[in-house]
């Protein structure tokens, strides 16, 4: 143990002493630094700017609520004082007036890994129409850039570290060849596989704290506060360093099998694209095959809701309508009620509604069950695991997105009957409503402990089958032979 | 010489087992790339004509109503798949598919497949495009690296000299093998697609001029990697350094430039939140484009405009429907409002569009990435010209609607129908698709770029005579 820590410490001054000294490590080092920085810099004003723009909208919402508070209390002695009052007290004016906000707010790692937060809509103004005729309509975006992805930290650990990694070992063993001290190397008091391992160690350690470095230079600027999301941090890092070592684990067998630098260098740049490009692409094309998560069959359900304007199409809606809410439903259905006619297109809504709920609901359930699929691959697919992970810690993820979904479907029920109570007790529209106006709140789930142990543990798993390959290989008897 | 030259290296490459090992990997990927792209395409275009067809019956099976009110009902424009996706998927996954079309307002696509994916989906989709553009280059470079720097390595460098032989006929015969080997590995691409085009998928003449283009292109790009593999090579004293090169070249190439590019674009153009724009847009309909016409000013010079015109003292005694016809200029002003708005918007994508295609200068990647997805219709200038076509067609759907209102009742007669024969006179919606030069013109710069790296990489083996090598022999 003592004479292993000793080896360590004469390999790691030797180490620093040979990094100091080349230059070219050091450039790529720096460079690497820098591109960390600047990923940390474009996720932070992307994640300022959703969150100024959220902001925006709430700010300019809640003006409107404000004005309508007032209305409501208006002096209807006066003529603009009656409007203004008509405008906040008829509630079949209200249902479809008065607006609300659902925002999905970026969690405080999301500036580090944007994940899926640039594919969909981040806020949506609601009022008392279907939910979907709201929603589904699409966003202002730019395709060319979406499917560019992000250039985030999670990009610089997942695409950008293993490159770094594989700039600096690469030549871990054939260096020694090519310099003619391998033989050297081999006579010495310490086995070979040892000083490789150190070199290894120390080599990791450098990787290690740049990770550190820019992870935490991260968690500052995008403001993460340690009490708060101190686990977040904690895992964020752990994943990171253990898919560091798994590209150390890689490196460590590409070099046991001690071939030539140019062998080495192509090999380990064969392994980024198998891990990076090729596994995910192909694993890509199960996903897409799948029929039924396909969107385009919801297309009608953007369309406007309407419905004939009969006594018999009113009485038809109200009738399913009460099915559901038998509370309701008048003693006597015969009087046609003070707000007959608007009661009969909201009774319309609210069934419409429930009825495509259940389609969408559905179809997102077949969603998550392609998604968690996919997710079984994970062990032989490292980069997108890890991706996933970070994702997942960032609340960017599919998962937090159907959370979202969810939260904002729950929230349009509150909405509907924010002026719908009012509507069907045909009475105004009181200060008290305004008072309970419904206030969306949504807090996504940042730590998926299930999930990210799987995720931890697949990574693990590969990173020790590939040591333990590449430990055996470094054998001396085995190295010679070779 | 040039000739034996170019034989010796087609027989190294035949002899090099990892090669063959690289080459069988890499058809395996092209043939999965080539049936998952074909099937892909039965699938989606299936898809997208059954919604178009389900939708169009929805529109004429629906009840007679007021033509306004059946105008709200609304249609659809599906994005059609193009046959030749099933090459180059480009951006297909990342623009929606459909957007719904109806009266006041301009809609934006809805429904990105890539919504229902998970973050894997940005590593990249197997296309037959992605095995040629990213992995194709790579096995370039593995097989080229040594050409020269392994050569001087083990001394044959210097012998071939020695018989005379110039360096610009070395570095030709060596270019002939390697560009042999690399259209070699291009061709069962193109013979495949253009097999299940013309077999599978009855090819018009149109689409067999773009796989020819293609397959020209995508010669061009790899001839111009063998040309610079070979380059750096030469000017490498070790093999080691020239791989290491030509790998940092292909990365900032294929993985940097063009993420970077996109993202600056992003960052130094940001667009507007919908909430803003179509607030914006409301607004100007409502005051205005300059802000000094509001809509009830308009509305009421329009009136007087008219009452003057048929010498009428009241709008009922017009000889049309007044509403039809003030509904159909309010459609017409706000016609004009989206069109300003949506000028700007584009305006700034194409701004953000813009860094990347100025990059291909430096990456030839980004210039192949561009053209080829042009070529193959799943670009974003042909998502734009699909918006352009569907929107269009939203205004003459409303425009015929909102006439029948005028022409077929009278004002306030809010209880005339319209029914499945005027919801017939209202066409389907059809995408025409553009021409090949229409299609590859916004990326004349990267053609412009692949042309001038060629020439530079030429002019540089023209000018690097062998004595100007020989302090590295």
């Amino acid at each position: 143990m003592e004479s292993g820590m000793k080896l360590f410490r004469f390999i790691a001054r030797n180490e620093l002493q040979i990094l100091l000294r080349n230059r070219f490590q050091l450039l790529v080092l720096s460079l690497f630094v820098l591109i960390g920085v600047y990923s940390i810099y474009y996720g932070h004003t992307e994640i300022t700017r959703q969150s100024e723009r959220i902001s925006q909208v709430e700010d300019s919402i809640l003006n409107v609520q404000k004005a309508y508070r007032n209305f409501i209390q208006a002096d209807t002695a006066t003529a603009s004082g009656k409007k203004e009052y008509e405008q906040a007290a008829y509630p079949y004016v209200v249902r479809f007036q008065y607006n609300f906000v659902a925002a999905n707010k970026p969690a405080p790692v999301a500036a580090l890994a944007l994940g899926q937060r640039d594919l969909y809509p981040y806020y949506f103004v609601l009022n008392a129409q279907n939910l979907y005729t709201q929603t589904l309509k699409g966003e202002i975006y730019n395709p060319f850039k979406l499917s560019a992805g992000n250039f985030d930290l999670s990009f610089v650990m997942i695409y950008l570290m293993p490159l770094l990694i594989i700039g600096l070992c690469f030549d871990l063993v054939s260096f020694e060849k090519d310099t003619g001290t391998f033989t050297m190397l081999r006579i010495s008091n310490f086995s070979f596989r040892s000083t490789m391992m150190s070199r290894l160690l120390f080599r990791y350690l450098l990787v290690a704290a740049i990770i550190l470095v820019l992870s935490v230079t991260g968690f500052v600027v995008a403001g993460v506060s340690f009490s708060r999301s101190g686990l977040v941090m904690f895992n964020w890092l752990a994943v990171l360093l253990i898919y560091d070592a798994l590209w150390f684990a890689i490196l460590l067998f590409i070099n046991s099998f001690n071939k030539s630098t140019s062998f080495n260098a192509s090999a380990a740049i064969s392994a980024w694209i198998l891990l990076l490009i090729v596994i995910p692409s192909v694993l890509n094309l199960a996903g897409q095959r799948n029929k039924r998560t396909s969107a385009i069959p919801f297309a009608t359900l953007m369309r406007s809701r309407s419905m004939p304007g009969t006594d018999a199409a009113m009485n038809s809606a109200l009738r399913a309508f009460y099915d559901y809410y038998p509370a309701l439903k008048p003693q006597d259905t015969s009087v046609k009620s003070l707000f007959f006619k608007y009661q009969g297109y909201s009774a319309f809504l609210a069934v419409d509604q429930m009825r495509s709920a259940a389609q969408v609901d559905k179809f997102y359930r077949e969603v998550e069950r392609s998604a968690a699929r996919q997710e079984r691959m994970n062990l032989i697919n490292p980069a997108v695991n890890t991706q996933e992970m970070l994702n997942s810690l960032a609340a960017t993820d599919l998962k937090t997105e159907f959370d979202f979904k969810a939260a904002v479907k729950q929230f349009h029920g509150d909405i509907f009957w924010f002026s719908n109570t009012a509507l069907f007790a045909n009475r105004a529209m009181s200060a008290e409503d305004y008072a309970h106006s419904p206030v969306f709140h949504f807090t996504p789930q940042t730590f998926q402990q299930r999930r990210l142990a799987g995720g931890i543990l697949q990574l693990l798993l590969l990173a020790l089958l590939l040591s333990a390959g590449g430990y055996r290989n470094l054998g001396d008897k085995k190295i010679v032979n070779r | 010489m040039i000739w034996i030259i170019a034989k010796k290296e087609l027989l190294s490459a035949w002899r090099n087992r990892t090669f063959l090992v690289a080459y069988s990997v890499f058809a395996c990927l092209l043939a999965t790339a080539a049936i998952s792209g074909y099937r892909m395409y039965r699938q989606q275009y299936q898809e997208r004509l059954h919604a178009a067809q389900e939708t169009r019956e929805q529109w004429l099976r629906q009840d007679s109503k007021h033509p306004h009110m059946a105008a709200h009902f609304g249609n659809f424009a599906f994005m059609p798949k193009t046959a030749l996706s099933m090459f180059d998927v480009g951006l297909d996954a990342f623009t929606g598919t459909t957007i719904y079309l109806e009266p006041h307002r301009q809609n934006d696509f809805s429904f990105k497949p890539a919504e229902v994916r998970n973050a894997s989906l940005r590593f990249g989709e197997l296309s037959m495009a992605l095995v040629l553009q990213v992995l194709l280059p790579v096995m370039i470079i593995f097989i080229a690296f040594a050409s020269f720097s392994g050569e001087r390595k083990g001394g044959t460098l210097k012998q071939l000299y020695a018989q005379g032989i110039s360096f610009s006929q070395l570095y030709t015969g060596k270019f002939i093998g390697y560009g042999m080997v690399a259209l070699v590995m291009l061709l069962p691409a193109v013979a495949m697609l253009l097999f299940v085009q013309l077999v599978f998928l009855e090819a018009t003449a149109g689409v067999i001029m773009r796989i020819a283009l293609l397959g020209l292109l995508y010669a061009l790009y790899l001839l111009l990697f063998v040309g610079v593999a070979l380059l750096v090579s030469a000017l490498c004293k070790e093999p080691k350094s020239a791989v290491l090169i030509l790998l940092a070249v292909w990365i900032a190439n294929v993985i940097l430039i063009p993420k970077w590019a996109a993202n600056a674009g992003d960052n130094l153009h940001p667009l507007p939140t919908k909430y803003d724009f179509t607030r914006a847009i409301k607004t100007a309909i409502a005051q205005g484009i300059d802000g000094h016409d509001p809509s009830g000013a308009r509305a009421e010079k329009l009136k007087k405009e008219l009452l003057a015109q048929y010498q009428v003292d009241s709008t009922s005694r017009l000889p049309f429907n007044y509403e039809g016809y003030i509904m159909q200029a309010g459609e017409e002003y706000s016609s004009l409002v989206y069109d300003k708005h949506f000028a700007q918007l584009e305006k700034t994508l194409d701004r953000q569009n813009q860094i990347s295609l100025w990059c291909s200068i430096i990456d030839p990647f980004l210039a192949v990435k561009g053209l080829s997805m042009s070529l193959s219709g799943t670009d974003y200038y042909t998502h734009l010209d699909f918006q352009t076509q569907a929107e269009r067609y939203r205004r003459d759907f409303v425009q015929h609607m909102n006439r029948d209102m005028q022409n077929h009742s009278k004002l306030g007669d809010w209880d005339y129908n319209a029914d499945r024969h005027v919801y017939e006179e209202v066409p389907p919606f059809k995408y025409r698709q553009r021409g090949i030069y229409e299609s590859v013109k916004p990326y004349m710069i990267g053609l412009g770029s692949l042309l001038s790296w060629s020439m530079l990489i030429l002019l540089s083996v023209v000018m690097l005579n062998r004595r100007a090598m020989q302090h590295i022999v």
